[in-house]
């Protein structure tokens, strides 16, 4: 049984969703750790900010599947070769969309991005023809932080 | 003219060699030996016989292999003489010394001889390394071996063909002689013979002529020079001194000549592998030449007869320390560095453990102590430190007789030891050849100058190369064992749909990440149809990838750095789609054609594949976008060694 649950808010011009966050296990109402996959992400849409004939989005990222996990400051799990936010620049588009450093990005505009390579990622979020990206990220504080409330 | 010369040298060398055998003989009954006349009769039977091999035998190989048991036997045959003539000249001096009036008494003591072992002969080569990585023009191949001896014993290795794609010369064999003593020299000589030449009378290929020529105007000079000094030896001498003359002009063939040599003795001796150094003798002009980097590596071991074979052995009785009433009865082995004592002497044939064993070592003290006030015989007393502890034994035999026997074998088995070494610290083993010879494997033997390619031009294709080799090598590496866990997530990457079957460790699926990156980073950063099918990628890389995988053992390596060279100099990668995909010919050995059929099959695998990627970007490589400008193909140079470093965790701003 996999309930999704979804709270939006408006908050100024930009809809930002809050959490969701997917459960997937027998019941709801079971309890026991064994039985409950909890995974939270946040949809982060970012607009390209034109600078001369680039566009940039303000964040840098680290990780990839051909990079040495073991070296990323800001991943739980140390062999998880998926791609982190590494620096936000201040002011950016990026830290206005809400991203922040230590964020997993799961998806942009649909592309996976847990299993790519660090170029592959980063074509994929620099592609010319694109104005908006739009990622999936997970955080460990947003998954601290439900964990905490249903307890 | 120069023949009836020849001819005459002949006539007169065929009867020197007559006389000199009569001599030999005259000798041999002197000395009442008739072992080492056997021996010579054997031998010159089998140079007869391999002359004839050789003048009869049409294959090159059979008349290298011919050629070097003549060489082999005419060895044998000096040693064999000189022996006899040392036993002639030893025999003469003791009759002298006999009769003169100050003969000492000779009691000296012989140390016990033992076998001696040398195995794994390995000898490292030099090329140039131009002449080596560039691989061209023929082969030049020269066949080697090694003559091995100690005293009148001499072995001779198996031969070996070695060309320029060899590092080391390796000699399998382990040669074991039976009787060596402690002051043995054992003489190790290198003999090669170019493997090219052609010296049969018939045509010679145009190309060859000079070479023959000259070559053959140096042999035939040498031969000259020596059927003109009588004195002096044959060119293949092992410096005997010997003043026989053995007839060789009229063999036609090929000739194996002195390339190196060394003496080991027992400094060398040790149970590991230990280099030493060879002296060369021959250079660059010899047509014999192979360039050595001047060392042999090999093992030396030995084994002294003290510590293989019991020295004495009989009944005793044993005291512990100073108690006065606990003798015992047994049955004493001395063998090696322990005296073993056995309950009864059934028992050493039984292998049942000894009652006791009392160490015989360096450190051991032994007396022979005053008469007992009980027993009348004389008794030995051991002392030996057992971890800070002085532990004696006293020994009592029999007789008078068996003390002084018994402590006369302690003697000599002191000055065994003394004599040996650190060969009897602990027992060397010694492999015994095994004996049938295995079959001849004719693989080539593995390289390791292709692992190590450094090339002289940091070019950015050159970092590929290596890369692409590694990630190979990984790659068939990892079949065998455990696949990287990301492997397996190129199988079901959810952005590129397979519409077949694919192995489970295709081995040149893994997209060359390093590569990929870097051939994006030379075409255009943000090329948006090269970055959207990962498997279009794939089908890319896949032929030079192939064409570099039997390269580590063969010459293809070069071929597809020149390839690679020349397409991504030229035209980006839109080239590399037409590198052709051909395996390499079929002299390759088994193993590494195993590597070649699964490229293939990963090239057409990645070719289909190319068509089945999705449609709505077109998966097109050959766009083949060239450098852009400079500053951004430096910038992706260094941006590509940024990412080629694996101890980097890339970051990057987007």
């Amino acid at each position: 049984m996999v309930c999704a649950v979804i709270l939006l808010l408006n908050f100024g011009y930009q809809t930002m969703e809050m959490p969701f966050c997917i459960l997937k296990g027998s019941s709801v109402h079971d309890v026991g750790d064994s039985a409950l996959n909890v995974t939270l992400y946040q949809r982060i849409e970012i607009c390209k900010l034109r600078q001369g004939e680039h566009l940039i989005l303000g964040f840098s990222i680290g990780g990839g599947i051909d990079q040495d996990p073991g070296q990323n400051p800001f991943s739980e799990d140390k062999s998880d070769k998926g791609i982190y936010v590494t620096r936000v620049t201040p002011g950016g588009p990026a830290e206005v969309a809400g991203l922040m450093m230590g964020d997993k990005v799961m998806q942009v505009n649909g592309w996976d991005m847990t299993m790519v390579t660090h170029d592959q990622a980063r074509k994929r979020l620099t592609k010319k023809n694109e104005d908006i990206v739009r990622l999936l990220v997970t955080r460990k504080s947003l998954e601290q932080a439900v964990r905490h409330s249903m307890m | 003219m120069p023949m009836d010369r020849y001819a005459d040298m002949e006539d007169k060398l065929r009867i020197l060699e007559d006389l000199n055998m009569m001599y030999i003989r005259q000798i041999a009954l002197s000395l009442q030996d008739s072992n080492i006349q056997k021996k010579i009769d054997h031998e010159i039977r089998m140079r007869d016989g391999a002359c004839k091999l050789l003048a009869a035998c049409s294959q090159r190989e059979q008349a290298l292999e011919a050629s070097k048991s003549l060489l082999t036997c005419n060895t044998r045959i000096m040693a064999y003489m000189s022996e006899l003539q040392r036993m002639k000249e030893a025999q003469v001096m003791q009759r002298v010394a006999l009769r003169s009036s100050d003969a000492g008494p000779t009691d000296d003591r012989l140390p016990c001889k033992g076998k001696v072992a040398i195995s794994d002969l390995r000898i490292p080569l030099m090329w140039k390394d131009t002449e080596y990585f560039k691989n061209k023009g023929e082969l030049h191949r020269c066949a080697v071996f090694c003559l091995l001896q100690v005293g009148a014993e001499i072995h001779d290795t198996d031969m070996v063909i070695v060309d320029r794609t060899l590092t080391d010369i390796c000699f399998d064999n382990t040669i074991v002689f039976s009787e060596a003593s402690p002051g043995f020299e054992l003489r190790v000589e290198l003999y090669s013979c170019c493997s090219e030449e052609d010296y049969s009378t018939g045509s010679t290929p145009r190309k060859l002529a000079s070479k023959l020529s000259s070559s053959l105007g140096r042999s035939a000079g040498k031969k000259l020079r020596v059927a003109m000094d009588p004195g002096a030896c044959s060119p293949i001498s092992n410096g005997g001194g010997a003043t026989l003359l053995l007839p060789l002009p009229t063999v036609v063939g090929p000739k194996y000549h002195l390339l190196a040599h060394t003496t080991l003795s027992l400094s060398h001796v040790q149970d590991s592998f230990r280099t030493h150094d060879l002296s060369i003798s021959g250079n660059e002009e010899c047509s014999h030449w192979v360039p050595l980097y001047g060392n042999v590596c090999c093992r030396l071991a030995a084994q002294p007869h003290c510590m293989t074979q019991q020295m004495m052995s009989g009944c005793l009785k044993v005291k512990f320390g100073g108690d006065p009433q606990s003798w015992t009865n047994v049955y004493g082995v001395l063998k090696g560095t322990n005296l073993f004592c056995y309950h009864r002497q059934e028992d050493v044939e039984a292998n049942i453990e000894p009652a006791f064993t009392i160490s015989i070592n360096k450190k051991t003290r032994i007396r022979a102590s005053e008469k007992d006030l009980h027993n009348k015989a004389q008794s030995i007393c051991i002392s030996n430190h057992y971890g800070g502890e002085e532990v004696t034994h006293t020994l009592s035999a029999d007789s008078r007789e068996d003390t002084h026997r018994w402590m006369e074998a302690f003697w000599q088995q002191f000055y065994d030891m003394s004599q040996w070494k650190q060969c009897c610290d602990d027992l060397m083993k010694i492999e015994l050849p095994s004996p049938r010879k295995p079959t001849l494997v004719t693989s080539k033997q593995g390289s390791l100058y292709h692992e190590m390619v450094i090339d002289t031009s940091d070019d950015i294709s050159t970092v590929t190369d290596i890369l692409a080799r590694r990630m190979q090598e990984l790659e068939l590496r990892s079949q065998l064992g455990t696949s990287p866990p990301w492997m397996s997530l190129f199988e079901d990457s959810p952005g590129c749909p397979r519409t077949h079957n694919r192995l489970p460790h295709s081995p040149l699926r893994c997209p060359r990440p390093g590569l990929l990156s870097s051939e994006a980073s030379l075409t255009s950063d943000s090329d948006s149809p090269c970055s959207t099918s990962p498997c279009s990628r794939h089908s890319g890389w896949a032929e030079p990838l192939s064409l570099s995988s039997p390269s580590s053992h063969f010459r293809p390596r070069t071929l597809s750095l020149d390839a690679k060279l020349s397409t991504l100099r030229g035209r980006g990668c839109g080239g590399v789609l037409q590198c052709s995909c051909q395996p390499p010919s079929s002299s390759l050995a088994p193993i590494p054609a195993q590597r070649v059929p699964q490229a293939t099959l990963s090239c057409s695998n990645s070719t289909s594949s190319n068509s089945s990627s999705e449609g709505s970007h077109s998966p097109e490589l050959s766009d083949g976008t060239p450098f852009s400008h400079p500053s951004s193909a430096r910038q992706s140079l260094r941006n590509l060694r940024a990412k080629l470093d694996p101890r980097n965790w890339l970051q990057s701003q987007v």
